[in-house]
């Protein structure tokens, strides 16, 4: 089970363009196992089903809002670096319309 | 058999914000594409939102404008799709708890009377980026995703594409006077989905709705719905079905063409954003922020109304939210209404136009616009006022005293005798208007009058000679 975990969280690194270290997965296994654990316990609990789910443990106040002041951006070269092909400053997909 | 029709809009409208909505990357138009995007903006693994502050003032504000509800907790969710124009795969927007419900506007119908429509919902967002597509592939530039949109959504109570141009039109002024953005269609900051439907007048059900995408003129609405509602009451009356459908509106033909089928619509999979803790607005931020709004385009023509400026009048001011400002300060420098309303609205568009320039542009300084517009309440004649105008416009650093000084203007004498002297001149050399005067041809005073400030050339004020003009007549 653990390896089947470490190859899953490799798996994701590789997709998200992390790059992991063997202690790093080491220590997110542990605590995606210590997460299962849980999840699994708590599906224990009798009548869950009766809750609506809670997506957040608290609220923020008004002072969590960003004050509108830019940063400055990306170089151009900075945000087209995982670009596959650029044309005139511009990402290339392949055409997503037909008409 | 005869139909009628149930008309709902949603609006998007484009924050004017130095930020993004969820990212700090700079928000005004470049014509370098992906120059204005930060990593969050590039969706980079790990890079997380934080909500625009004024980006949420201004939904406050527009919604309080449009009598809505307003939740003080501000929630996000996220629809998901799979679109190059979202690079994070899903668009941040307020699916299940909207900043504000309910409410309504006014619009004035043809007739000048006003009709209510209810409103739904006012949520905010952000922008996807903005997409080329050529022949052989499609180009991305990420310079407008995360810009901050509201999106104003009514209730299907407007019934012809002339009444939904208006709502359109009301909706435009309200967020360009609260400065909340250009509300240029051309540009796309503003732009309007419809949905349509009809049904059988006596029926209390609604029809199928028909949804037309992306409609960027005022012009285009209207025919698009009117178009629309041409085609499905023809559907009916063959005993054909409305099928649900997202169209577009063709501008060459004139005419709706087919998007997809309700059949093909995306399955969204709305879910709270696990990224954006809710956020408990206080209720003094939510008041400062409506306290802070300016006056809005309905109050303020009301206002200009009543000092005595015709509607019309008002209507020119009106036309660009710079050039209501720009009034305003002549207004707030002590300048007479009439005078100032004559000069702004004849004299600085002309030289406007003729310039080719904006308001803000404008050489002159509302101060000296109320000096010269002082000068005719101080009767001064008006082409003398005029010829001050354009000195001071071709040296805008001069006062109006240099002006007076280079142009040779002197004040207008109040010698009674003289104006008195010249007022029975000008009768004499009339007796034909004054006979049409009599026989109650009132437009017989104005042209004497009109006579009489000629021959002053400058020497007495208008006002002057028509107060005359009027009792020497009255003894006639």
């Amino acid at each position: 089970m653990d390896e089947k975990r470490e190859t899953l969280i490799r798996l994701a690194a590789e997709r998200l363009l992390f790059d992991l270290s063997e202690e790093e997965c080491r220590i997110l296994s542990k605590e995606a196992a210590e997460l299962e654990d849980s999840m699994e316990e708590a599906a224990k609990i009798e009548g869950l089903d009766d809750y609506e789910p809670m997506f957040f443990p608290f609220e923020c106040e008004s002072a969590a809002l960003r004050e509108d002041e830019p940063v400055a951006p990306l170089s151009l070269e900075e945000a087209l670096s995982n670009a596959g092909e650029t044309v005139e400053g511009m990402i290339r997909v392949p055409k997503v319309v037909e008409r | 058999m005869e139909f009628k029709a149930a008309i709902g809009l949603e609006i998007h409208v484009a924050l004017k914000t130095k930020s993004k909505m969820f990212s700090a990357a700079p928000n005004y138009f470049s014509h370098e594409p992906n120059t204005h995007v930060t990593v969050y903006d590039m969706a980079h693994p790990g890079t997380m939102p934080t909500v625009n502050a004024e980006a949420v003032r201004h939904g406050i504000r527009l919604a309080h404008a449009l009598h809505m509800d307003i939740d003080p907790l501000l929630r996000f969710d996220r629809k998901c799709y799979f679109y190059p124009d979202s690079p994070k795969g899903f668009q941040i927007t307020q699916q299940f708890h909207p900043l504000g419900r309910g409410g309504f506007i006014e619009i004035e119908c043809e007739d000048g009377s006003k009709k209510t429509i209810g409103l739904k919902r006012l949520h905010l967002e952000e922008d996807a980026c903005k997409m080329f597509h050529r022949v052989e592939d499609t180009l991305l530039d990420y310079n407008r995703a995360g810009v901050p949109l509201v999106e104003i959504v009514s209730l299907p109570e407007l019934s012809s594409g002339r009444e939904a141009a208006r709502f359109v039109e009301a909706i435009r002024h309200l967020v360009v006077y609260a400065l909340a953005s250009d509300g240029k269609m051309e540009d796309g900051s503003l732009r309007c989905d419809v949905n349509v439907s009809i049904a059988p007048r006596e029926s209390d059900a609604l029809g199928t709705k028909v949804e037309i995408k992306n409609l960027n003129s005022l012009r285009n609405i209207e025919r698009a719905i009117d178009q629309e509602i041409l085609r499905q009451s023809e559907l009916l009356r063959q005993g054909m079905p409305i099928e649900g459908q997202t169209r577009r509106y063709d501008e060459a033909s004139g005419s709706t063409k087919l998007m997809r089928s309700k059949a093909e619509a995306a399955d969204y999979r709305y879910v709270p954003e696990a990224n954006i803790v809710p956020i408990r607005l206080s209720e003094a931020f939510i008041a400062k922020a409506i306290e802070e709004c300016p006056e809005l385009y309905e109050r303020k023509r009301e206002r200009y109304l009543k000092l005595g400026i015709s509607a019309k009048d008002a209507d020119v001011i009106l036309y660009d939210v710079a050039m209501a400002q720009y009034f305003d300060k002549v207004l707030a420098c002590g300048a007479p209404t009439k005078a100032a309303t004559v000069l702004f609205n004849v004299e600085v568009q002309a030289s406007l136009h003729k310039m080719g320039k904006s308001i803000v542009e404008f050489p002159l300084e509302p101060k000296r616009l109320a000096e010269l517009a002082s000068l005719q309440e101080q009767g001064y004649p008006h082409q003398a006022v005029v010829q001050a105008f354009h000195y001071l416009l071709e040296h805008p650093k001069s006062t109006l005293e240099e002006a007076q000084l280079a142009l040779s203007l002197t004040p207008p004498t109040q010698d009674e005798e003289g104006v008195l002297e010249l007022v029975r001149q000008t009768l004499d050399e009339n007796p034909r208007s004054i006979a049409d005067y009599k026989a109650g041809k009132d437009r017989a005073m104005g042209f004497l009058v009109g006579k009489a400030i000629q021959a002053a050339k400058g020497r007495y004020g208008p006002s002057d000679i028509a107060k005359a003009m009027k009792e020497e007549l009255g003894k006639k």
